[in-house]
C-alpha cells in the first residue's frame, strides 16, 4: 500500500489544524502506519491531493459537498483516543 | 508558549463576539497584532462558525496569517461565566487567542499547547483558577524548551 496522504483542515490551516495534525502524526506513528499528515485550510482543502480529510463538525458540512475523498469528523482535536480510533478505522476501511 | 502578561482572568464576556474581542485585545496590548486582526477573527467566526471550539470547553480563536499579525503569539482568557458559541463543545471556559505570521511559524508553541490541552485534569484546574500565578504554575511543566 502506498503511503497515506492525510489532510487536517481548519479555517486557515494554521491553528487548530496544526494541533490536529500533531495528534494524527502521533496516532499513526504509534500504530506503525506510514502517513504524511499536513495542515490545510477549508477554502483550498478540496482541491489539494490527499487520501482523506480530518476536520471539525462545522467544516465537514462544507467540505462534504466539495471533497472527492472521505471526510472524517473529529469532535475534540485534543482527544488522543477519539483521533486514534477514527484514524485506525479509516486505515481499516481501505483494506 | 504563554507569557504571564498574556493571561487574563478579569474579563467577563457574555457572548462569543465580546469574547473574541476581549482575547484579541490581549494580543493587541502585547503588540502582536493590529486592530484589523480582531476584526478578522470576528468575521471568521461569522463566516465559518464555531469550528475553533476544538474540544469540550476549549476555544482557540484565530484568523488567517496576514499583515495584521506582527509576530507569533498566544494568549489565554479564563471565563468563569462560560460562553456559548453554538458548538457541540459548549460551554467554553478557556479561550486561547492565536496569531501567526505564517502557516509554519509557531510549531513549538502549538506542540506544547497541544500536550497541555490533552491533559484534562490540568485544563479543568486552569478553568477554575482564581489568579494568574496559579495558572502559570499549571502551565509551567509544558513550557520547557518551548518558545512561540
Amino acid at each position: 500500500m502506498k503511503d497515506l496522504k492525510v489532510q487536517a483542515v481548519c479555517g486557515f490551516g494554521v491553528g487548530s489544524s496544526t494541533l490536529l495534525k500533531m495528534k494524527l502524526d502521533q496516532a499513526f506513528k504509534k500504530n506503525g502506519i506510514v502517513a504524511s499528515v499536513f495542515a490545510g485550510d477549508v477554502a483550498t482543502a478540496s482541491s489539494v491531493e490527499c487520501d482523506v480529510i480530518f476536520t471539525s463538525l462545522e467544516l465537514a458540512e462544507t467540505l462534504n459537498k466539495r471533497a472527492k475523498v472521505p471526510v472524517v469528523v473529529i469532535h475534540s482535536f485534543v482527544d488522543k483516543i477519539e483521533i486514534e480510533t477514527k484514524a485506525l478505522a479509516f486505515v481499516e476501511s481501505l483494506k | 508558549m504563554l507569557r504571564k502578561e498574556n493571561v487574563t482572568i478579569n474579563h467577563q464576556p457574555t457572548n462569543p463576539i465580546d469574547a473574541l474581542r476581549a482575547i484579541g485585545d490581549v494580543l493587541l496590548t502585547s503588540g502582536s497584532i493590529t486592530p484589523q486582526y480582531i476584526e478578522n477573527m470576528v468575521q471568521s467566526y461569522l463566516d465559518l462558525g464555531p469550528y475553533f471550539v476544538i474540544a469540550p470547553g476549549i476555544a482557540i480563536a484565530h484568523a488567517k496569517p496576514d499583515d495584521s499579525v506582527l509576530r507569533n503569539d498566544i494568549a489565554l482568557m479564563v471565563c468563569p461565566q462560560k460562553i456559548h458559541f453554538n458548538s457541540h463543545n459548549d460551554p467554553v471556559s478557556l479561550i486561547f487567542g492565536l496569531c501567526a505570521t505564517s502557516g509554519h511559524g509557531h510549531m513549538d508553541g502549538l506542540m506544547a499547547l497541544s500536550e497541555l490541552l490533552s491533559d484534562e485534569v490540568t485544563t479543568k484546574l486552569i478553568s477554575k483558577a482564581n489568579d494568574i500565578e496559579s495558572i502559570m504554575k499549571l502551565i509551567q511543566p509544558y513550557k520547557q524548551g518551548e518558545n512561540v
